[in-house]
């Protein structure tokens, strides 16, 4: 039987052995996705993603069972998520060039057929990707947010409003006015 | 409907979040509207590009990777070390800048000096040299007026 999450934090907080591990095995995948998709870069998702679980070893006292752990998790992954592409915005930019002419292999391409690297459609996507990518990144930081979330991550509006600490219609106005943002960047781009 | 109303809906037609009826009335225009239908095309590519996030799995050594780093962290000798080389690392670049710049100028002096005092000595062994060669020296002197005394 599952082990609730009241339980594996009560059993964290009496410093169980198991329940550490418990806790990453059951949302380690949670996590790394949700950092993965706004840094979109493995490694550094990796990175952030051990952080998050660190933070949760560290101050597991503090946390109150109001909120769901799995709201709890994204709260901490989507604010060391945006603290890393603060501090490393010039990282980014160069990380996006070297994208954009194919030179990393760490790019949203792991997700693909690793034996299709060369192929036109391969690089099409890639390019794609990378648009898009851009357009995404250029987006107030809330927008981005809620937008990713959304899209990526999959969360239903109410679960965004519950993970950013917003009303449901603040967050549909958020993923409306990203979408027209993004429309206006993607036209833009294919236009000129 | 027009290629504005188009473009002002297409990420909406392109994830369904508007009316079946806008949505139909989009669908007609771009079956006869070449660039509306190029423009949603790669619009709708680029939209879609990402991939999706089911498929990214993630490391199998995750858990062993994160036991270590907070096996670091709780170390107090391996946290020390990094941060207090990582902060002194401004403060060592900055004093060999200083070092550099004060052995460039303690150099340039002394050598300008030295070059000055060498000119010098130059010089005046070049005018003594001119000098002798007209007569102008108290030895040449002496010969020049020799030479007009016994005239």
């Amino acid at each position: 039987m599952r082990t609730t999450d009241a339980e594996l934090i009560q059993r964290l907080i009496n410093s169980d052995g198991s329940a550490f591990r418990e806790l990453v095995e059951l949302y380690q995948s949670l996590v790394f996705r949700t950092c993965y998709n706004l840094i979109r870069h493995s490694e550094d998702a990796e990175d952030i993603a051990q952080d998050v679980f660190i933070e949760v070893f560290e101050s597991v006292h503090q946390f109150r069972n109001e909120s769901k752990l799995s709201t709890w998790l994204y709260r901490i992954a989507i604010n060391k998520s945006l603290n890393h592409i603060r501090k490393n915005k010039w990282k980014t930019m160069v990380r996006s060039l070297e994208q954009f002419f194919g030179g990393d292999k760490t790019n949203n391409l792991d997700v693909e057929d690793k034996n299709s690297h060369n192929s036109p459609e391969t690089i099409d996507y890639r390019e794609r990707s990378q648009v898009l990518q851009n357009a995404v990144n250029s987006l107030p930081e809330n927008q981005r947010i809620a937008f990713t979330l959304n899209k990526f991550d999959e969360l239903s509006y109410q679960e965004i409003a519950e993970v950013m600490e917003l009303s449901l219609s603040s967050v549909e106005s958020l993923i409306h006015r990203a979408k027209l943002n993004l429309q206006k960047k993607l036209i833009n781009y294919y236009k000129n | 409907m027009n290629c504005n109303q188009v473009q002002k809906n297409i990420i909406g037609y392109i994830d369904h979040s508007i009316p079946e009826v806008l949505s139909a009335d989009i669908e007609k225009h771009i079956g006869s509207c070449q660039s509306c239908a190029l423009l949603y095309k790669n619009i709708s590519a680029t939209y879609n590009s990402y991939g999706k996030v089911s498929e990214i799995e993630v490391n199998p050594f995750f858990y062993t990777r994160l036991e270590q780093k907070l096996k670091n962290k709780m170390s107090p000798e391996t946290v020390v070390e990094p941060k207090l080389s990582w902060r002194l690392q401004p403060v060592i670049s900055g004093v060999l800048i200083v070092c550099g710049i004060s052995l460039g100028i303690f150099l340039g002096k002394n050598l300008s000096v030295k070059t000055i005092a060498q000119n010098k000595v130059n010089r005046t062994e070049l005018v003594n040299t001119y000098a002798s060669e007209f007569y102008l020296t108290g030895t040449s002197e002496e010969s020049l007026n020799t030479f007009y005394t016994n005239e």
